[in-house]
């Protein structure tokens, strides 16, 4: 790449790279293994970096990162020597007595999250971190709208059966 | 249960994405070095394909060359080295009688496996210029040989992946990890390869530009 197209990247992964690990975080529930699929993300950005950054439209870059993101992170969860192993044993939910910490409440969610199912997680990461509506889930996980509309609703229910009882604990208090 | 629990649920997620985050553990040149490293082993890949093509069709029988034989085919395939950036990979499964380490050998597992992608292609002719999936950098105890591609079919896309493990191999978590190997054909018929395998987070590989140099210069004297 020319020194211009260098800078744009730099720029461009300044402002987005805390973004793209935090989606990965979620969607993986370790900060190393973020690591690895943001990095994993960027590179491949990098490499597409001329054809991509050509439509002029930062929309479409996060939507190609948010992609690249998903596939690497859902492909990997398929992996034999990385298949995650759906269990039957909910995790704790977090003690009563946190219920309204913050951070209890999102450490909560986070481990009940990795408990659901690969792709209905993208769906809920996407849909309700990342706060995108569902025709942009559905191009970043490269599925259609209905897919999404039912992988949420499938994916909201695996949540709450992962939190049991705990949910009632993480409503705020109101 | 129904919308009241959803949107309850919904709300709770959308307060609770993690507002701090620990150090990354990559920077832009992590990004851009592996970028290029992947960049550099994509064109040997090819390279390698086109140049086992040619063995194959020129009817080159290798590992029964005489010595002056084999040092042409040593010289050959040390002006190929680099094709062999891969290791195991470049070489096909009939071509090459000398015993070389695979993948299993280091632990590593090729992130995009040229010899399986060559395999797949020919298994499936309509994912043969499909773009590689970014994968993260695996390693694990064992081996194993995967390939995972960006395809499209019909209105259909997503990504397909072929991943190979080996009979009683053990599942188990992989570490980010980088390779890469050089070899080449000897003067006495048989086969040196030249592997670093990086040992730090970045996946930097150690004189990882130099490993063909190196198995062109041993290559006659072995």
């Amino acid at each position: 790449m020319d020194t211009s197209a260098e800078q744009e990247f730099a720029e461009y992964f300044d402002a987005r790279r805390d973004t793209v690990r935090r989606t990965a975080f979620l969607m993986c529930g370790d900060w190393h293994r973020a690591d690895d699929h943001a990095q994993a993300a960027f590179v491949a950005l990098h490499r597409h970096w001329r054809r991509i950054r050509g439509r002029d439209d930062v929309r479409v870059l996060d939507a190609w990162v948010r992609r690249t993101l998903m596939r690497s992170v859902v492909d990997e969860s398929r992996r034999p020597w990385r298949r995650e192993r759906f269990t039957s044993e909910v995790p704790d939910a977090a003690p009563a007595r946190d219920a309204g910490d913050g951070v209890a409440t999102r450490e909560t969610l986070v481990t009940a999250l990795r408990s659901v199912p690969s792709r209905q997680r993208a769906v809920l990461v996407l849909r309700y971190f990342d706060d995108l509506d569902v025709a942009a889930t559905a191009e970043a996980l490269g599925c259609s709208e209905g897919t999404v509309k039912s992988q949420t609703s499938h994916g909201l229910a695996a949540l709450r059966a992962a939190l049991g009882d705990g949910i009632d604990d993480l409503r705020p208090a109101g | 249960m129904g919308e009241t629990n959803d949107q309850d649920l919904t709300d709770m997620l959308r307060t609770a994405a993690p507002t701090t985050a620990p150090p990354a553990g990559f920077g832009i040149d992590d990004v851009v070095r592996a970028s290029q490293k992947a960049t550099a082993r994509r064109r040997s890949a090819v390279a390698g394909g086109v140049a086992a093509v040619v063995l194959v069709l020129g009817g080159v029988t290798v590992g029964i060359a005489a010595t002056g034989g084999g040092a042409e085919t040593a010289s050959s395939a040390a002006g190929g080295a680099p094709n062999l950036e891969r290791g195991d990979a470049a070489v096909p499964p009939n071509a090459a009688a000398p015993t070389v380490p695979g993948p299993s050998d280091t632990g590593c597992v090729p992130m995009q496996d040229p010899g399986l992608r060559a395999l797949l292609n020919e298994a499936l002719p309509p994912v043969a210029n499909a773009r590689e999936a970014a994968v993260p950098m695996v390693c694990k105890q064992g081996g194993g040989r995967e390939v995972a591609l960006e395809v499209d079919d019909g209105p259909a896309h997503g990504v397909l992946s072929v991943v190979f493990t080996p009979a009683g191999e053990p599942v188990e978590d992989g570490q980010p990890v980088g390779w890469a190997r050089a070899g080449s054909p000897t003067a006495s018929g048989g086969y040196v390869a030249v592997t670093s395998v990086s040992d730090s987070d970045s996946g930097a590989i150690p004189f990882e530009s130099q490993l063909a140099t190196v198995a062109s210069a041993l290559a006659p004297r072995l």
